[in-house]
């Protein structure tokens, strides 16, 4: 029996009236694979991952998450760690405090629990500011301390809606380094930003979104190939988001 | 010197306020119950001030300047009070400071926060000080008195907002370098807010402020009451009506000075962290580990939801200060039975009534709406609503039933409760502490709100929706009733005559129906009040 896909959508759709903000989008994702996400603003992107994350009911056609569907909420939750766009933190808790109460929702076992937290602390640089309140954090620590959460179960699949915003280079660059562990493991990122260069670093599969619909697919390599502006992510991104004209003006870079 | 951005800072600034209060159907609505008060307000004053005008030209007030001198220190004094209230809570202020202190030095800032505020007491007092100028005139029968009474009027709002606006920057800035002021400003704000209801309801108010307004009067501020009767009292002077005005203005030139100065330093500086210690690489550290850690005898998702419900509503109790609204309009009420000397026994239950509400309303009436800043990641997680919503209800009964009993039985002792009646009263305080959680629950999971709401002039919060309020309390309210009222001998006394039967088969009622307890003098002894003691 074929393992199930880490994630699959089938004709996902969300319309709102007469608007459709994601409109039939196929999705197959093997385990381990880094999907890069991308689309203008507006494009649908936050709309397909809170349906993925099971926070929106499609209006028509299917997800799964591990095999299990998105309508089934209690199915997936072990599955998936989210990340959202603005980092779901209370300000009054301290980090510490913050992932103990993330760990007591996930109901992991306690040693567990605070070896996983001792240690994700530890690699975000977080562990000297632990104790003090998310509400006196800067907006990078603040988007780390999310990540760690989103992290913390060790999920199968993580979706990230923009994991690297606000985050100095240094952390930028531990929280590239982790998704590639992630996903040299058996974990499955669903990584939507806006910085083209960590998806081009990081992605296996890139897919692009444009007014709800999936536009563009495949290895970052073979999609860079087929741009006309010829070379590079951007290139592709506004290619087929239909700024081609955008990308021929571009310079050549030297 | 100032610059000529002052103009189109107040002119930008009232626009804004303007327009949100007009995107704001509550503030609209209450700012139009407001006027039409306030047009009954003028009206009154109109009349008051016609009289007064009459009964000064045909010498019935042999000597007006002596009342209007003591007058005219309150009139300082209110003015300067709102407008030092409204800048220590930060609604004085502008709105984009970053913005508005790049593009401006700031002492055209705080000018301009200076004439904003001028117009804001003007609508609410000038309008009502210029129709009694008018209405005074007509009454004495000397139109100069209606200007000079407009100049006064203006001469008076503009010391005092001037002197509000330092006196509010101070306090900023006293908050902005005190670790310790900063940490406890919540509760000093709700202390005085207190202090200034019991005055309020005990009608002191002109004798505890007194003092001030004589202060003020007894400068040369006070000397305004010359300008204002110049035409129509011979004992007003022309040289103590220069001097007020020379007064006036200066009042407003070194408050504002004071202003810039304390604007300086508070608008440039980053304010203490509240949380943190004396060492700047150590802030923000709870001092006391973490706080979240399971609950003996409940199951451990449940047992943290718990936990983080506690530890927010100790760390930020403003979230939760309409918890106290009531109390605000039981102080009048309170003021007297304390002021009379007596605490009626039915109070008790209401303690314990209000205490239930207060569990439930802080805890568990608006369970998806507390927890907006996670809500995504909450509903991804693996915990059943119902252990959820558990965890919640173990905060509430947690801590609100030893609150409960203790306070109860402590009032009830301290009243003198017949053993009947306290026994009644505390369980009766435990059972509603219990269950109200539970009914705010099911209302609170129906009608949530997201959205945060204004809690203070300068914070906003999630909190319940008015119509959760309603759906919750009324219910409350009325399923409580039998039991409040049977938990007491009046209430047992009066239903066991509602209902025909005898009044012991209600538990005693037959002699404590009949009991009243008495403070007196600070003796605490109960005292049968029906004539029989």
């Amino acid at each position: 029996m074929r393992s199930p896909q880490a994630i699959e959508a089938d004709g996902l759709t969300k319309r709102y009236g007469d608007a459709t903000a994601v409109d039939g989008v196929d999705l197959s994702i093997p385990p381990g694979t880094v999907y890069g996400f991308l689309g203008p603003n507006g494009a649908g992107k936050t709309t397909t991952i809170r349906m993925l994350a099971t926070l929106l009911r499609p209006t028509a056609g299917t997800a799964r998450i591990a095999g299990q569907p998105v309508t089934d909420r209690a199915a997936v939750a072990p599955h998936v760690g989210y990340l959202p766009e603005s980092p779901p933190l209370f300000d009054e808790l301290t980090a510490r405090e913050q992932l103990q109460y993330h760990a007591g929702l996930q109901d992991l076992p306690g040693d567990e629990a605070a070896d996983r937290i001792e240690r994700l602390l530890d690699r975000f640089d977080l562990a000297a500011d632990a104790d003090d309140r998310i509400g006196t954090y800067s907006k990078g620590m603040q988007q780390k301390t999310a990540l760690v959460q989103a992290l913390l179960h060790d999920p199968d699949v993580v979706l990230l809606d923009e994991p690297t915003s606000g985050l100095d280079p240094r952390a930028a660059r531990t929280v590239r380094d982790l998704l590639a562990e992630l996903a040299a493991g058996e974990t499955t990122v669903f990584l939507s930003t806006h910085i083209l260069p960590v998806v081009d670093e990081l992605a296996d599969v890139v897919g692009v979104l444009s007014d709800g619909r999936l536009v563009a697919e495949g290895d970052p390599d073979a999609l860079k190939g087929r741009a006309e502006g010829g070379g590079t992510l951007e290139d592709v991104f506004l290619d087929v988001t239909g700024d081609a004209d955008l990308a021929a003006a571009r310079p050549e870079e030297p | 010197m100032i610059g000529g951005r002052v103009p189109a800072i107040v002119a930008t600034e009232a626009r804004h306020r303007l327009r949100a209060v007009g995107n704001s159907g509550g503030q609209a609505v209450a700012l139009a119950i407001g006027g039409l008060f306030g047009v009954v307000f003028a009206l009154g004053v109109a009349a008051g001030a016609f009289f007064a005008g009459e009964l000064v030209a045909d010498g019935s007030i042999a000597d007006p300047l002596a009342p209007l001198g003591r007058t005219v220190g309150f009139a300082v004094l209110f003015p300067a009070a709102l407008t030092a209230i409204r800048t220590a809570q930060g609604a004085a202020g502008p709105t984009c400071p970053d913005h508005v202190l790049l593009a401006a030095r700031h002492r055209e800032v705080v000018a301009g926060t200076l004439g904003v505020e001028w117009l804001v007491q003007s609508t609410m007092l000038g309008v009502a000080g210029l129709v009694a100028g008018v209405a005074f005139a007509a009454g004495a029968g000397s139109p100069a008195s209606a200007v000079l009474v407009a100049v006064a009027v203006a001469a008076l709002l503009s010391a005092g907002v001037a002197v509000g606006l330092a006196v509010g920057l101070g306090v900023r800035l006293a908050i902005a370098r005190s670790r310790l002021l900063a940490r406890f400003k919540t509760a000093v704000g709700v202390a005085v807010l207190l202090a200034y209801l019991a005055v309020a309801a005990s009608g002191d108010q002109a004798r505890v402020f007194a003092p001030a307004a004589n202060a003020l009067a007894a400068t040369p501020v006070g000397w305004i009451a010359d300008l204002a009767l110049l035409a129509v009292a011979p004992g007003a002077s022309v040289l103590r009506a220069g001097g007020a005005l020379l007064a006036a203005s200066g009042t407003v030139l070194a408050a504002g000075g004071a202003a810039s100065w304390l604007a300086d330093r508070l608008w440039y500086e980053t304010p203490v962290d509240p949380h943190g210690t004396d060492t700047d690489t150590d802030t923000g550290r709870t001092g006391s580990g973490s706080g979240m850690q399971p609950v003996p005898g409940v199951a451990r998702q449940t047992g943290f939801v718990a936990r983080k419900a506690l530890l927010r509503a100790v760390r930020s109790p403003i979230r939760l200060l309409y918890v106290v609204y009531p109390l605000f309009a039981l102080a009048g009420p309170l003021s007297n039975a304390l002021g009379g000397g007596s605490v009626p026994g039915a109070a008790v239950p209401g303690v314990a009534l209000y205490l239930a509400w207060a569990a439930g309303a802080a805890f568990t009436l608006n369970p998806l709406g507390d927890e907006t800043p996670v809500l995504p990641t909450t509903l991804v997680a693996p915990i059943t609503g119902g252990r959820f919503v558990r965890g919640l209800w173990v905060a509430a009964s947690g801590i609100g039933v030893p609150v409960a009993l203790a306070a109860v039985a402590v009032i009830g002792v301290a009243v003198g409760l017949p053993p009947v009646d306290l026994v009644l009263v505390v369980a009766l305080a435990a059972g509603l502490t219990a269950l109200a959680p539970g009914l705010a629950l099911g209302v609170g999971a129906a009608f949530p709100r997201t959205e945060p709401a204004r809690v203070t002039r300068s914070r906003r919060a999630v909190v319940p929706s008015l119509f959760a309020f309603a759906l919750y309390s009324l219910p409350l309210f009325v399923l409580s009733a039998p039991a409040v009222a049977l938990s007491v001998g009046p209430g047992r006394a009066t239903v066991a005559s509602l209902a025909g039967v005898p009044a012991p088969l209600l538990g005693g009622a037959g002699v404590a129906g009949r009991r009243r307890l008495r403070i007196e003098s600070g003796d605490r002894r109960p005292g049968v009040a029906d004539g029989r003691k």
